[in-house]
């Protein structure tokens, strides 16, 4: 099975993604271009640029990109700009405040790539380790935020979120 | 209050200057993201002419006008959303993003923009086809919250998970009083144990002054005080007992009976009401209402307000004869007190702390548990015992490690307080000692002072802990409220009117549905099924059959439009004699614990045996039954004998036949068993439904082949209806399944 080729995949050199005159992304493969409603990570969590899934506007697969970073600079760019849209996920540079309210509903105040933000979780389960040193926490509306490396964080952030989990 | 959703003085004096006085605001949100993805506040406004939207700083950053919106939209993605404008010329312009705190608000803006102003919704220009990548994101979002709220709607604070009640809305003080409403029946009993409490509390401070006396009668040689005390001593001693053997048994029968009165209630009401109630919890979670919050109550009532009781006696009583003896010293020995007090609150918040976490770990180690003992076969079948070893050791070492840290705060805790209170006697010693030699006071009234001064750091401590206490209470009585004060949604009305032979003449007409309002799972029902008739459902999962049956059988009402049955409208029927006249096959049969008689007899529970095995006979049940050592009489259920799923099945079809039903409903009955057993069933379900109304749905068309009648659902509505040649011939939707399932059987038949 592993030396198989996926269906559906599509090959880097022969795809085009662009912008049509309103802005709206269009695939183009081989010399037929197509509109594109979205784009969807198969791993948004463990891996979001490959297998990403090009989909029209009927839901429909128009194809599979094995990975984001093989695309020509345009092409890349117009899809990182339409996941970036579709996966809003801030990182988490420094935890300022953690609070435990009640219910087992904790609050945190961080700060992100994105800015300040204050959020509140549901408890432990919210806090998902993916792997030994990658984080990532759904707040209780189901926004999602990361924490890329714990390694990487400082000393009273680190001890901040080891209260938590 | 400060709420960050208010638009800044800026923003709104801006909006004045360029709507007038004569534009009011028809809906507003708050946009949390900026163009270039970073968090920001702008206020998006729509009024009866524009839709505008203002950044923090005041400036204008996107500006229509209604009548240019072609159609507007909420597009939501993993963890953000935008709020998309469609201009006549079909371009799109995203006006605002934001993340999925803010959703409900921009919902709330379209919908206001669609049904007030009239502009297009969803963008039907564009056939864009965004419902497919929405619906599995909505159901992760479904899983982390339970709840179709995660929001207080009153303060806007999230809510712990599994409940609407929200700590901070509580009503404390009403919800206790209404609490107490429950001791009421049992007031006799109520009084005496508070009388018990306080005769036994006051006669505890005598003891101390006793033994004052004693060693004061010892010093002064007085021997008649060293024959009358230790009589005054014993009978005292023996009071308190007999009277605290009586308060125990008072207090907890009170306890017992109270909560007693409560579980049923619970319980009761949890039965009465209707499905939709069940829709929007968990299973687990109400069952913790019946058991943990009913426990959680009786703890507060027969131990919590009983230790406030004494305590606050004891802290008067004691009070008052210290101040008496010498008020010099007792205002002394109270130094140690706040202390105690802000200590005790202090260590009660750390160990709460801890304690969640020790709950958490043994969570985390039970599903851990849970997971594995039940899919034993998978892990063996993998090879993966190791590892599930190494998961449950580490799981079991987080909670090792918690249970260290509870001990280590309690083991410096517990002896730093004791210490203090020694300390404190040891100080009215010294100080007493010297007043003692000064001839100010006597021996026996210096020891008197100092056992009672004991008596009185204790309950401080224990007032360390009361707001917490009562905190709990309050909450888990607000949550068994909750249930106790939801309507069903579906009630018998006053007039309502018993089915009892019925013909079983069904018609739906105009029937619309949905369980929440954004999305209607049935749209413009009209169908008429004649006495007798069979017509089977077939479309894809989703279409809306299951939700059409729960119709017929009044799980739920129809939003618009009517259900008869011969002719009168479900709505005035008695639900009870509705569903007697209904039986039902499902998909995955349920049997409870108990015999397979008693589940076949489930709606009849006065059913002779003979009319047991004459149902099971038509069930095809009767031989499989018989080749079980206890026959009828074997336990099912959990715990009882392991019945395939077409035996269960079958269970279930006789459970449905013994009723007797005028109309018929099976729920893919036959979908998740091999041909044979079908065949088995299908027999079973041909003398079940023969002479009456069948509603029948059917993944497997060829099981449909009986049907007088078959009725194609397509996205909630009836898409075709006909008999199988007449739809074949028809070449829509259903000749296409027909294709497709004919496909797959000759590829697994090869």
């Amino acid at each position: 099975m592993s030396a198989e080729e996926i269906e559906n995949l599509l090959d880097p050199g022969q795809i085009e993604i662009r912008r049509d005159g309103s802005g709206k992304p269009n695939i183009v493969i081989g010399d037929e271009e197509k509109p594109v409603s979205r784009f969807i990570r198969s791993f948004p969590l463990t891996s979001p640029n490959t297998y990403v899934s090009v989909w029209d506007g009927d839901g429909n697969e128009l194809g599979v990109i094995e990975n984001v970073r093989k695309l020509d600079e345009s092409s890349r760019k117009v899809v990182d700009e339409e996941l970036e849209k579709a996966y809003f996920m801030p990182r988490i540079r420094k935890i300022l405040r953690v609070k435990e309210l009640y219910g087992g509903i904790t609050e945190f105040s961080v700060e992100t790539d994105r800015g300040y933000r204050d959020f509140e979780i549901h408890g432990r389960s919210a806090v998902r380790m993916m792997g030994a040193s990658r984080v990532v926490i759904t707040d209780v509306d189901g926004n999602k935020y990361e924490i890329r490396n714990l390694k990487d964080l400082d000393s009273r952030s680190k001890s901040l979120f080891g209260w938590v989990v | 209050m400060y709420n960050p959703n208010d638009p800044s003085r800026v923003v709104k004096k801006r909006l004045r200057e360029r709507l007038g006085n004569s534009e009011s605001i028809k809906a507003t949100a708050m946009s949390d993201i900026d163009g270039g993805g970073k968090y920001t506040r702008r206020w998006v406004f729509l009024t009866k002419k524009r839709l505008i939207v203002i950044e923090l700083d005041g400036s204008i950053t996107f500006e229509k006008r209604v009548k240019d919106i072609e159609s507007i939209e909420v597009r939501e993605f993993a963890g953000s959303g935008m709020l998309i404008v469609e201009t006549g010329d079909g371009l799109t312009e995203e006006a605002a993003r934001f993340t999925k705190t803010q959703s409900k608000d921009f919902l709330k803006v379209t919908k206001v923009a669609i049904s007030v102003l009239g502009v297009n919704g969803n963008g039907n220009g564009n056939g864009n086809g965004n419902g497919n990548g929405d619906s599995f994101l909505k159901g992760e979002e479904e899983a982390s919250n339970g709840l179709d709220d995660s929001r207080c709607p009153k303060c806007g604070r999230p809510l712990p998970s599994g409940t609407s009640v929200c700590p901070f809305c509580v009503h404390k003080r009403k919800v206790l009083a209404r609490l107490l409403g429950y001791v009421r029946p049992h007031w006799k009993a109520a009084a005496a144990s508070i009388l018990l409490l306080v005769t036994i509390t006051m006669l505890s401070l005598i003891p101390p002054i006793l033994l004052g006396k004693l060693i004061n009668g010892i010093t002064e040689k007085d021997t008649s005080l060293l024959v009358k005390i230790p009589i005054y001593l014993i009978s005292v001693y023996a009071a308190m007992q007999v009277l605290s053997s009586l308060r125990v048994y008072t207090m907890g029968w009170l306890g017992e009976n109270i909560i007693f009165d409560v579980r049923t209630q619970v319980y009761r009401y949890l039965q009465m009401l209707s499905l939709n109630f069940y829709d929007r919890r968990r299973t687990g979670e109400l069952m913790s209402r019946v058991t943990n919050d009913t426990a959680n109550i009786r703890a507060f009532l027969v131990s919590g307000i009983p230790t406030l009781l004494v305590n606050v006696v004891t802290m008067v009583g004691v009070g008052i004869i210290v101040f008496t003896i010498d008020w010099k010293l007792a205002a002394i020995s109270l130094l140690p007190v706040p202390v105690l007090l802000l200590g005790t609150s202090l260590f009660a918040r750390k160990i709460h702390g801890i304690y969640h976490t020790i709950w958490r770990s043994w969570a985390r180690m039970s599903s851990v548990l849970a997971d594995t003992i039940p899919g034993v076969l998978v892990v063996k079948a993998f090879a993966q015992e190791d590892r599930e070893v190494d998961k449950f050791e580490g799981t079991n070492k987080a909670l090792l490690s918690a249970d260290m840290d509870s001990f280590r705060l309690r083991s410096m805790f517990f002896p730093a307080i004791g210490l203090l209170m020694y300390l404190g006697s040891v100080f009215v010693y010294w100080r007493g000692g010297f007043q003692v030699v000064a001839g100010e006071l006597k021996v026996g009234d210096l020891v008197t002072f100092v056992s009672l001064i004991w008596m009185f750091y204790a309950p401080v401590q224990s007032l360390g802990t009361i707001t917490d206490q009562v905190q709990m209470a309050a909450t888990a009585a607000e949550r068994i409220f909750e249930i106790l004060d939801s309507k069903p949604e579906i009630r018998d009305s006053r007039d309502s009117v018993e089915l009892s032979d019925i013909q079983g003449h069904i018609v739906m007409k105009d029937v619309t549905f949905s369980y929440t309002p954004e999305k209607k799972v049935l749209t413009d029902i009209n169908l008429e099924i004649k006495p007798g008739e069979m017509i089977g459902l077939a479309g894809s999962s989703g279409s809306g059959k299951s939700t059409l049956v729960k119709l017929v059988s009044r799980f739920y009402d129809p939003e618009e439009g009517y259900v008869e049955i011969d002719g009168v409208d479900l709505r005035r029927v008695n639900q009870r004699s509705l569903r007697e006249r209904i039986g039902i096959v499902l998909q995955e049969p349920f049997l409870f614990h108990g015999s397979i008689a008693e589940n076949i007899a489930y709606g009849r529970p006065h059913a002779g045996m003979k009319e047991i095995v004459r149902a099971a006979k038509a069930a095809n049940a009767h031989e499989f039954i018989l080749r079980l050592p206890n026959g009828y009489d074997t336990e099912v259920g959990e715990r009882g004998a392991r019945l395939s799923g077409g035996e269960k099945q079958r269970i279930s079809i006789a459970r449905a036949i013994i009723n007797s039903p005028s109309i018929i409903i099976l729920d893919e009955a036959t979908s998740s068993v091999d041909t044979v057993t079908e065949r088995m069933i299908q027999e079973a379900l041909e003398r079940l439904v023969e002479g009456k109304t069948t509603i029948a749905i059917a993944h497997r068309l060829s099981t449909l082949r009986n049907a007088d009648k078959l009725v194609i659902l397509d996205e909630g509505r009836i898409v075709e209806q006909g008999t199988h040649d007449e739809l074949l011939e028809r070449n829509g939707v259903y000749s296409k399944l027909v294709k497709m399932q004919t496909e797959i059987a000759k590829a697994r038949a090869v």
